[in-house]
């Protein structure tokens, strides 16, 4: 297990180190200008991009880069946005703000998915089932933003329960609503998944076995049932944290949330370019996913042993 | 082990693939018009290029122009193409474009912030056309034998509109308006077109705060590097130059009590007041001043243009910022602690002016040095005020900065609010919502939202139409480059275009926010003449005869473009 865990490790960081060059050349060949300027003499714009590196040839850059984003952990100041301010002094604070209310979104969204869920495959064919079924396709067709802006008119307009802003000062309070919005997508797809995947395993041979042997509820339930259809749902999962966690541009747009989301769009749709936030975004994108895929492995291996020793064999 | 080297190959097809689209981008562009071999048989079929990203009416004000182009003149394609502010900034200054819509916001109250665009060799001259004429003439107003006397140098600007006019460098359309919604019980807030678009010393609301909305983040509270009106906004607020604005937007003493002008009009001495402090309790001194323009000298910063020759013409600036001069040469210098002396290299008619221009504000050497560059201007702990707020909520990126009123401002007595929160609304969608909720005090709503406001009884009374300063134009390569053909080398086809467009239609039911059509390449609003008082270009028929909607005279000129052109 830890050398398959070792080699996984080693794999994700050589899939990361891929990714960036190819963000690093990519960035570099998009229309528009790293120093968005209406105003600047050319030389002056010339000076800029000499001290920011871009007159190195494209591999000693991308070795720069890597040498100081190492050795310092620095993903280098900004161009464009935010008029050249360190990525350190702006990054933290979107990270923040995004994960923690992507993270309220996560929890709210699979617990209330796996309970629905597991009250549908259940109570199959009677309310809980249709109830569940109907609110998965509403959750599954309506854009989070249109929900968004209906709970925003209904609660932050009609109700003044919620702030119609987010607001950091008040996080939990002004972080409901945009948390609720994105969390109904994935509440949603857990809440099928779970149904479909519980109805399955309900139906096979060693359920019907212990429950012919006398185990009945709870136990037959988490044991036998939740345990063997976890393993698809934790697939579901793992993609939807990462883009719980790192997708909420529009939710970001229209509740004035700086976050990761909308930070992305800025440094690519602003009055310039930024080369240096559009890599570190998309280094701290790819680093999610690459750490979540990671985790999910090893999570298949604690939920089903035949996987880690299959996988174990193979590496 | 073998999933791994899929992904891998997989990624990396995924890469080729990017790269080669990426690369192959140009060719999917439309091919330059009329340049094929197959001469006899070209047609005139040119592209407009337009931000995607600047306001929800550009796109229909594009449509538009496409629209009365095509119709008035058979035979022309109007091919659009959306694209980025970022990408059509870049297209515009390498010269890869034939037809843009862009925009110009005035720096500063005079003239010459337009004007000096199109002079031979400048960033902004985007049709790259140049006149020997014109170049002496703005050389002259700027810096030469006409910047003394202001009568004649305003009349001499009026000479160098003209031959821009005539030449129809550019198509002016239609100067801004903002279409604000001011909650009742507020009062007092200032609005200008120009340097700082709204202005709070003076304003009081109902509940002693005021909530207000931002179309963009702050991009920077310094001095040095902010660019953004959004960012001035704010900076204004807890700062005070040597100037500051009006109601009407005249410089008004604030840091400076008083000013001398020596007799050439070259030295200025500001008097600086003894009871300014920043916010930690250091007296605001003249070396404040010195420091923040030398530092502005070596910033290599978007602004520092304001002290050369073309604009602010402080002494030795050129030398300093394009050849490399001692920035200690520099034409400021702290005489004493309260006496600022100003050497300007040719009198500056809007000098005191320009001097509430965040640009030209003061910077505490000592706090400065202490945060250090990267950090100044990034919290309320790395900040200094000097003015009637303070910075109380920031952080870079922040959706939500506030200020609070600062006890220890000079003036403190006649500052009525007692904060400032600001919200940045991306897209005016739900701005109108949160202003009929309360949640804004001030809000800017879109063109199409003004209708249903004037709709509303009670909303209707909170509308106020307010100058934003900025021009919407139409610029036209005059060379040929990957895009175009050099069509709009010639002068007919440009002054067909110009002549081509209904500018009271496209602002009557595309913008529709109260913006006014306009008809002289310096809009009217921000521009009045130091001796007069009368607004530069209050008078919109001027250049009746070459900018006009006059669709026989467009027809006309463009028979001629075509024959001169071969079509």
């Amino acid at each position: 297990m830890t050398k398959y865990i070792i080699k996984r490790v080693i794999m994700a960081l050589i899939t990361l180190l891929i990714i960036t060059f190819v963000l690093f050349l990519l960035v570099r060949i998009m229309p528009g200008n790293p120093f968005p300027s209406e105003r600047m003499s050319a030389a002056a714009i010339a000076k800029k991009r000499a001290e920011m590196g871009l007159d190195n040839p494209m591999m000693v850059q991308f070795w720069n880069y890597i040498k100081t984003l190492i050795t310092t952990g620095s993903f280098g100041n900004g161009s464009a946005l935010y008029n050249g301010a360190p990525i350190s002094s702006v990054l933290p604070v979107a990270m923040s703000n995004s994960f923690r209310i992507g993270g309220i979104a996560i929890l709210f969204g699979v617990f209330v998915g796996l309970i629905l869920g597991i009250a549908a495959a259940l109570n199959r064919g009677h309310f809980w089932d249709v109830f569940c079924t109907v609110l998965s396709i509403i959750g599954v067709c309506v854009p989070s933003y249109v929900f968004m802006i209906f709970l925003q008119y209904f609660f932050a307009y009609k109700v003044t329960i919620f702030p119609f802003y987010f607001d950091s000062a008040r996080f939990l309070h002004s972080a409901i609503m945009p948390a609720l919005s994105l969390s109904l997508f994935s509440m949603s797809t857990v809440a099928r998944f779970t149904r479909n995947e519980m109805v399955e395993v309900m139906d096979s041979d060693y359920v019907l076995l212990a429950s012919a042997k006398g185990m009945y509820g709870t136990k037959l339930v988490t044991k036998h049932i939740l345990r063997n259809a976890l393993i698809p749902i934790v697939t579901v999962i793992a993609p939807l944290i990462v883009d719980l966690l790192t997708g909420a541009l529009v939710v970001e747009k229209i509740y004035g949330i700086n976050g990761i989301g909308k930070l992305m769009v800025d440094s690519i749709t602003g009055e310039g370019v930024d080369y240096n936030y559009v890599l570190a975004l998309g280094i701290l994108y790819s680093a999610l996913y690459i750490v979540i895929m990671l985790i999910l492995d090893i999570a298949y291996g604690l939920l089903d042993p035949r996987i880690r020793v299959s996988s174990s064999k193979e590496g | 082990m073998k999933k791994f080297k899929a992904i891998g190959v997989a990624i990396l097809a995924v890469v080729m693939a990017a790269a080669l689209c990426a690369c192959g981008g140009g060719g999917n562009e439309p091919a330059p018009s009329g340049s094929g071999a197959d001469a006899g048989e070209k047609s005139m079929t040119y592209t407009l290029i337009y931000g995607n990203n600047e306001g929800d009416e550009v796109a229909l004000v594009a449509q538009s122009l496409k629209d009365q182009w095509e119709e008035a003149f058979p035979g022309v394609t109007i091919n659009l193409q959306p694209m980025t502010k970022a990408e059509r900034l870049d297209k515009m200054q390498n010269d890869n474009y034939t037809i843009a819509l862009t925009r110009w916001g005035p720096d500063y109250a005079d003239p010459m912030t337009y004007l000096g665009m199109w002079t031979t060799g400048t960033a902004n001259n985007y049709g790259f056309w140049s006149n020997a004429d014109y170049d002496a003439l703005i050389k002259s107003c700027s810096s030469g034998e006409l910047a003394g006397d202001y009568d004649a140098r305003w009349a001499a600007l009026y000479d160098a509109e003209k031959l821009v006019m005539d030449d129809a460098v550019i198509a002016p359309l239609y100067t801004k308006a903002n279409a604000n919604l001011i909650a009742d019980g507020v009062e007092g807030v200032e609005f200008h077109p120009v340097a700082l678009n709204r202005v709070y010393k003076r304003a009081t609301s109902a509940t002693g705060t005021l909530n207000v909305m931002f179309a963009t983040n702050v991009m920077s509270l310094d001095t040095n590097l902010a660019t953004d009106g959004d960012s001035f906004e704010i900076i204004a607020d807890c700062i005070d130059g040597l100037t500051q604005m009006d109601a009407d937007g005249a410089a008004v003493p604030a840091i400076a009590e008083s000013w001398d002008i020596s007799d050439d009009q070259m030295t200025y001495t500001f008097h600086l007041r003894k009871d300014a402090t920043w916010n930690n309790g250091t007296p605001v001194t003249a070396n404040d001043f010195e420091f923040a323009w030398k530092l502005a000298m070596t910033a290599n910063v978007e602004y520092n243009y304001m002290f050369d020759s073309t604009v602010g013409c402080v002494k030795n600036a050129d030398a300093i910022l394009y050849d490399g001069g001692d920035v200690d040469t520099l034409g400021v210098k702290a005489l004493d602690d309260y006496t600022l002396e100003v050497q300007l290299e040719a009198p500056v008619s809007f000098f005191p002016s320009l001097m509430y221009f965040p640009t030209f504000y003061p910077i505490n050497q000592a706090f400065y040095e202490s945060v250090g560059a990267d950090n100044y201007g990034t919290s309320p702990e790395t900040f200094l005020s000097n003015g009637a707020f303070v910075l109380s909520e920031y952080t870079p990126g922040t959706a939500s900065p506030k200020v609070a009123k600062n006890p220890a401002y000079y003036d403190a007595a006649s500052v009525q609010l007692q904060g400032i929160n600001y919200q940045v609304v991306d897209g005016s969608d739900n701005a109108l919502t949160a202003f009929k909720n309360a949640t804004l005090d001030i809000a800017v709503v879109s063109g199409d939202q003004v209708k249903a406001v004037n709709d509303d009884a009670t909303l209707s009374k909170n509308l106020k139409v307010t100058g934003a300063g900025y021009m919407w134009y139409v610029t036209f390569s005059q060379t040929v480059n990957a895009d175009s053909n050099g069509d709009f080398a010639n002068k007919n086809l440009r002054l067909a275009f110009t002549n081509a467009i209904d500018r009271e239609f496209v602002v009557d039911n595309y913008v529709m926010d109260g913006s006014l059509a306009t008809f002289t390449c310096v809009p009217p609003q921000f521009a009045a003449s130091a001796t007069t008082g009368e607004d530069f270009s209050a008078d919109q028929s001027k250049f009746a005869d070459v900018c006009s909607y006059n669709l026989e005279a467009a027809q006309g000129f463009f028979e001629t473009a075509a024959s001169e052109l071969g079509y």
